[in-house]
């Protein structure tokens, strides 16, 4: 058990005020050292919040309701503030989604990246922008000597990215979470953000959770995968094997309704969409989330929860059907 | 459609489009968003177009309807010479052209109900009664999946893939032959955008409607278009049936946009594209894409190539096009 960088364990992260909202219900998840585990799902799946549970920034009336979130045997979920304030960006860094607004625009680039070893590292202003150069350079940045000295919006989307990749490896972290990393990004420079990533974490050895709507990209980034829907984790498996042999019906629904790239279109043009949409977070039925739009459904299923359970190496589904 | 009539008859026919954004030789420059287009759209079909963020997809759509005023070109619907209208004359044709939106939350005036958004077609043409306009707005929304009742909801009482069906049902509140989606299913998640493509594949049929479909995402592209043309700064760079473009692509730049897109199944490393899309500001000289281009010569660098037919129905602006005999494969 050692080997972990990170452990969640039993996390819920519940949203409470004319109603009580619960976002996150009970999610238990590991990564290793250099390892990537890919969390998986759509709007409203918990993804989100659950990742910024990780770093501690659910908002107010958001909070964790009960869990553990032990990062290298320190557990995150009860750690006073100011000693959180150590770790985030230092031990944990976080990417995410739209680097024009998690960067400061009126800053310069290299001054942002400066910043995070000035505070963790206590280096001189001399000594932190010559490292904030050097981190430009090696997120394949060119000319990193001009480019720190300009700010957000000079840069392309995609550089935007790889200065966020630059500020959040800047303190050798152990875990970095990169919520939808490219989603914002063109196909193209796409491509190119996830493999600097994927070279980055092979050159530090870095633990990944990443976070994401395209199955395409955990298949191309991830070891493991976490499928969330409804606040829980509903699959659990490693790559190959998720996308070989899919257990849960959610699993299976989805990859079915993405149109398929490298075949032609069925006669019918129809997609075998999953009917109905999500439940919501405040109402949830009885038993599975998923019962409304699974073709699987039986009696069971409304009455009673299913838990996560492994059903082989490494692949463990929360349905009846496989129970 | 799949199966198309021998001769199929010209919907709309662009020839020789431009938009240009910004007065030249002022400061800031111009911007040639969409820099000389022409295509033909037939009756029936539904024409993808495909391109990364700057190519003028969005502007050459918004073109196509008169939403934006194009710099020069013609557009010709069915007959019709459309930059020559005026506003009356563009009125009564509006009702035969329609635009679905990306963003079904920002399109919808969240003050107003559903039923009163969908009807405002109907009063702006000054058609039918008000018992009838009911009627059409309760049949509208049950075409699209919704029911009758939503009429008397407002915009928030959706989920975003129910406001998009509300997009659609406006878009068909007047009976169009021509529906331009721009982006429509891009801001849903995959199982809520099955179900609106499955919904835009039906009504096609029912309807007998003409799609110009424009999307980023290639998977989309290639399930709903029967023809798909690839934008690159403001030019068609290649257009041809849907399974020959994504089995042969022609264009370098075709082929790299299909390899990178992140998929489980992939036999061979994938070639990345390298560098940033150019600013359409100040465009390459030559060929737009033989900055990022793996086959440039010298004269990519000078001469701007021609968009011509190499294979039969499939065109491409390439000096050295890939080898339609070799078959390029992309994964």
């Amino acid at each position: 058990m050692g080997e972990w960088i990170l452990q969640v364990k039993n996390l819920h992260t519940y949203f409470r005020g004319a109603t009580v909202v619960k976002a996150v219900r009970g999610i238990d998840l590991e990564i290793a050292a250099g390892e990537t585990l890919g969390i998986v799902g759509e709007s409203g799946s918990g993804k989100s919040v659950m990742a910024q549970a990780m770093m501690r920034l659910v908002q107010s009336p958001g909070g964790i309701e009960k869990g553990e979130i032990l990062l290298d045997g320190e557990d995150l979920a009860k750690l006073p503030e100011a000693r959180m304030r150590a770790i985030r960006g230092n031990k944990i860094a976080m990417i995410f989604q739209e680097p024009m607004t998690s960067l400061n625009p009126v800053i310069r680039v290299g001054d942002q990246i400066a910043e995070v070893v000035r505070l963790h590292r206590g280096y001189s202003k001399r000594q932190a922008l010559d490292f904030a150069i050097e981190m430009l350079r090696k997120v394949r940045i060119a000319d990193p000597e001009r480019r720190a000295r300009e700010y957000p919006h000079e840069l392309s989307g995609g550089m935007r990215q790889r200065v966020m990749i630059a500020m959040g490896l800047a303190c050798n972290p152990k875990l970095i979470v990169a919520d939808e990393p490219t989603t914002a990004l063109d196909v193209t420079i796409q491509a190119q953000i996830l493999k600097l990533m994927v070279d980055m974490q092979a050159e530090t050895g870095t633990a990944m959770l990443l976070i994401t709507h395209d199955l395409g990209v955990v298949a191309e980034t991830a070891q493991r995968v976490a499928v969330m829907y409804a606040g829980q984790v509903v699959e659990y498996a490693g790559v190959e094997e998720l996308f070989a042999d899919p257990l849960h019906p959610y699993t299976q629904g989805l990859m079915a309704s993405v149109p398929q790239i490298d075949q032609p279109r069925p006669e019918s043009r129809m997609l075998p969409a999953i009917p109905g949409a999500v439940p919501s977070l405040d109402a949830l039925p009885v038993g599975c989330a998923f019962q409304d739009r699974c073709p699987h459904v039986f009696d069971k299923c409304r009455v009673s929860e299913p838990l996560l359970k492994l059903h082989r190496d490494g692949h463990s589904a929360r349905c009846w059907l496989h129970d | 459609m799949i199966d198309q009539p021998k001769q199929p008859l010209p919907l709309l026919q662009i020839t020789g489009l431009k938009k240009h954004f910004g007065r030249p030789g002022s400061k800031a420059g111009v911007v040639k968003a969409v820099d000389g287009v022409d295509i033909t759209i037939y009756r029936g079909e539904t024409l993808g177009l495909v391109g990364e963020s700057g190519c003028g997809k969005s502007t050459f759509a918004r073109c196509i309807v008169r939403l934006t005023e194009p710099t020069s070109g013609n557009v010709t619907f069915d007959g019709i010479d459309v930059l020559k209208q005026d506003a009356p004359n563009m009125r009564r044709l509006r009702k035969r052209m329609q635009f679905i939106f990306q963003d079904p939350y920002s399109s919808l005036n969240p003050r107003r109900r559903i039923g009163q958004i969908i009807a405002d077609a109907f009063r702006v043409h000054k058609l039918y009664n008000e018992q009838e306009r009911q009627e059409r707005v309760a049949s509208l929304l049950e075409t699209v999946g919704l029911r009758p009742e939503h009429a008397d909801r407002f915009p928030h009482q959706f989920s975003g893939g129910q406001r998009q069906r509300i997009g659609i049902a406006r878009a068909l509140a007047l009976n169009p032959e021509l529906v331009v989606a721009d982006e429509a299913v891009s801001a849903l998640d995959v199982s809520i955008q099955a179900q609106v493509l499955n919904l835009l594949v039906k009504l096609q049929h029912q309807l007998s409607l003409t799609y110009v479909f424009i999307s980023h995402d290639l998977g989309v592209i290639r399930h709903i278009s029967d023809r798909i043309g690839v934008m690159y700064l403001g030019r068609l760079v290649e257009l041809a049936p849907v399974d020959v473009l994504y089995d042969r692509p022609l264009h370098h730049y075709t082929e790299a946009l299909l390899q990178a897109v992140p998929r489980a199944t992939r036999q061979s490393e994938r070639q990345i594209l390298g560098g940033d899309v150019p600013s359409p500001r100040n465009p390459p000289s030559g060929c737009p894409f033989h900055t990022r281009c793996r086959a440039k010569q010298d004269r990519c660098t000078r001469e701007v190539p021609d968009f011509v037919e190499r294979e039969p129905k499939h065109w491409v602006a390439c000096h050295f096009p890939n080898d339609p005999g070799s078959g390029a494969r992309v994964v």
